[in-house]
C-alpha cells in the first residue's frame, strides 16, 4: 500500500505546474482578494480531487490499473491506497488551512469551524466521486467532478454563511463524513473488484 | 508433476471452454491470430478480468510475475522511482539486480517510463519481475513479438526453474515452451507437449489415386499443391509404409488445424 501511496505522490508531482498554480490560486485569492476562510475550506475538496483525478488519470492512460492486478496487492489493499492519498492531501489542505487562517487573522475558534466544514465537505466530494471514478473511469467521472466543482464555486461565495454551523453540527458533519468515507471505500472495492481491464 | 496452474472451462467472452494445465517448471506458450482469445486468457489468469465462467487455480505460495502489453506503469515515473514503488510492494525486491538488468536491456534509471515504446515498457515490466522472486512468469506479447522475449524466457526457465505462460501471434515466437497450445475464435484446438504433437501428427502428402483410397475425414486441413494434396494426419491412422509421411514443425500442425476450422466456419456460414 505504502508503495501505491509514494506512486500517486510522485505522478501527481510531476504535474506540479497545475497542482502548485491551484494552490497559489486559491491561496492568493482568499488572502488577497476574497479574504473569507470560507471560501478556502469550499475550495479544499477541490484541491483534493484534482489531485486525485490526476492519479486516476495517470493510471489509466498508461495502463497501471491493470497491471497493479497483477502485483501481490489485494482489491482493498488498491482502493484503500487511493483512499489514503486523499486523506493525506485534505491534511495538506488543511495545513494550508491554518496558513490561511494565520494570514487573514481569523479568530482560531472561526477557523476551526470553518476548517471542520471544509474537511467535511472534501470527505464527502472523496467519497462521492472515488465510487464514480473506479466504476465509469477519469474521463467520463469528469462530468460528474464538473457538477460538484460548480456546487463548491457556488458554496464558495456564500462560504462565510455555510461555515458558521456550530460546534456539534460541525463534529456531527465530519463524523458523518468519515463514516460515508468509509463506505464509500467498502463499495468502491466492490466495484474495482467487478470491473475488467481487457 | 504437480501443476502450478490449472485453468478449467474458462468463459468470458469470445473464450469458450478453455481448459489447460502448466507443470511446475514447465512452459506454456499460447498462440493464435489476434481476437483468438489468447490474451484474454493470460489477463484472465492474472486477474485482469472477470471470468464469466470456469476455474483457474495458482498452487499457493506462487509468485506471479506479469509482461503484459498495454499495462505499463505511470509514465511520468522514472525507472528508478518505478523499482523504489516495486521495493515496497514486493518483499523479495532485489533493488541491485533490477538496476543490473535496467542496464542489460538498455534501459537508463533516469528516464521517464512514458518515454518508452511498447518494447521498451515490455522490457522494463520483465525487469520488473525478475527483479524479484516469480515462480510464474506470465508473458503476453504484442502481434509482433520481440524477438528478445524467447530468449530471456529461455535463459528465465534454465536459471530458475520457474515456470512460464507465454502468449504470442505465431508459433515461431512460442518455440521456447515446451508445450504449445493453439487458440482460434476463442477456442483452445490443442494444447499438448511440442514433442508430444510432433509425435502424434504427420504430415501426408497424398496424389490424386491415393486420395481415392484414404479416408478423408482423417484428414486435418487438407489443401491442395503442386506435389499434390498436402493434410495433416494422426500418425496411428497412418501406418502403413506406402504414404508419404513427414514429421511436422509447430506451424504446420497450427496452419492444419486453422485450416479445418476455417473450412467448418465457411460450411456453416460463419
Amino acid at each position: 500500500m505504502r508503495g501505491l501511496v509514494y506512486k500517486d505522490f510522485k505522478t501527481v508531482l510531476s504535474q506540479y505546474i497545475v497542482v502548485f498554480g491551484l494552490l497559489a490560486l486559491y491561496v492568493g485569492a482568499t488572502v488577497f482578494f476574497i479574504k473569507s476562510l470560507g471560501f478556502f475550506a469550499s475550495m479544499e475538496p477541490v484541491l483534493m480531487m484534482v489531485t486525485a483525478m490526476l492519479a486516476f488519470g495517470y493510471d489509466e492512460k498508461s495502463g497501471f490499473n491493470a497491471y497493479v492486478r497483477t502485483l501481490p496487492i489485494s482489491t482493498a489493499q488498491i482502493v484503500r491506497a487511493r483512499y489514503l492519498f486523499a486523506l493525506i492531501m485534505i491534511v495538506f489542505t488543511a495545513v494550508l488551512h491554518v496558513g490561511v487562517t494565520l494570514a487573514l487573522g481569523t479568530p482560531w475558534a472561526e477557523s476551526l469551524e470553518s476548517l471542520a466544514f471544509g474537511s467535511s465537505l472534501s470527505l464527502l466530494f472523496a467519497a462521492v466521486m472515488f465510487p464514480v471514478l473506479y466504476s465509469l473511469g477519469s474521463d467520463k467521472s469528469r462530468v460528474v467532478f464538473m457538477f460538484l466543482f460548480f456546487g463548491m464555486l457556488v458554496l464558495g461565495s456564500r462560504g462565510d454563511y455555510i461555515v458558521h454551523l456550530g460546534t456539534a453540527a460541525s463534529i456531527g458533519l465530519f463524523a458523518a463524513s468519515c463514516v460515508l468515507v468509509c463506505v464509500s471505500s467498502a463499495f468502491s472495492v466492490r466495484l474495482l473488484d467487478r470491473r475488467s481491464f481487457a | 508433476m504437480q501443476n502450478i496452474l490449472s485453468v478449467s472451462g474458462l468463459d468470458y467472452g469470445n473464450v469458450k471452454n478453455v481448459s489447460f494445465e502448466l507443470p511446475r517448471s514447465g512452459s506454456l506458450g499460447l498462440f493464435g491470430e489476434n481476437d483468438s482469445g489468447r490474451s484474454a486468457v493470460v489477463r484472465l489468469v492474472l486477474g485482469m478480468i472477470r471470468r464469466f465462467g470456469g476455474e483457474i487455480s495458482i498452487a499457493e505460495n506462487t509468485s506471479v510475475g506479469a509482461v503484459v502489453a498495454g499495462a505499463g506503469f505511470p509514465g511520468s515515473m522514472t525507472l528508478s522511482q518505478i523499482g523504489r514503488m516495486l521495493g515496497m510492494i514486493h518483499d523479495s525486491w532485489d533493488s541491485g539486480k533490477y538496476s543490473a538488468l535496467l542496464a542489460e536491456m538498455g534501459l537508463g534509471e533516469k528516464v521517464k517510463s512514458g518515454a518508452l515504446n511498447t518494447d521498451g515498457q515490455m522490457r522494463l515490466a520483465f525487469c520488473a519481475a525478475m527483479a524479484r522472486r516469480t515462480d510464474l512468469l506470465v508473458v503476453d506479447c504484442p502481434p509482433d513479438c520481440p524477438s528478445w522475449v524467447g530468449e530471456r524466457v529461455m535463459s528465465y526457465l534454465k536459471e530458475t526453474g520457474g515456470s512460464v505462460l507465454l502468449s504470442a501471434r505465431s508459433a515461431a515466437d512460442v518455440a521456447c515452451c515446451d508445450r504449445a497450445g493453439l487458440m482460434y475464435a476463442g477456442s483452445l484446438l490443442f494444447c499438448d507437449s511440442v514433442r508430444a504433437l510432433k509425435e502424434m501428427y504427420r504430415v501426408i502428402t497424398l496424389d490424386e489415386k491415393e486420395m481415392q483410397t484414404v479416408n478423408r475425414r482423417k484428414l486435418i486441413g487438407a489443401r491442395r499443391t503442386a506435389s499434390g494434396t498436402k493434410a495433416l494426419v494422426r500418425r496411428e491412422d497412418f501406418k502403413e509404409n506406402r504414404f508419404n509421411l513427414s514429421e511436422p514443425t509447430l506451424a504446420q500442425i497450427a496452419g492444419c488445424f486453422v485450416r479445418r476450422e476455417e473450412a467448418r466456419d465457411a460450411r456453416f456460414g460463419l
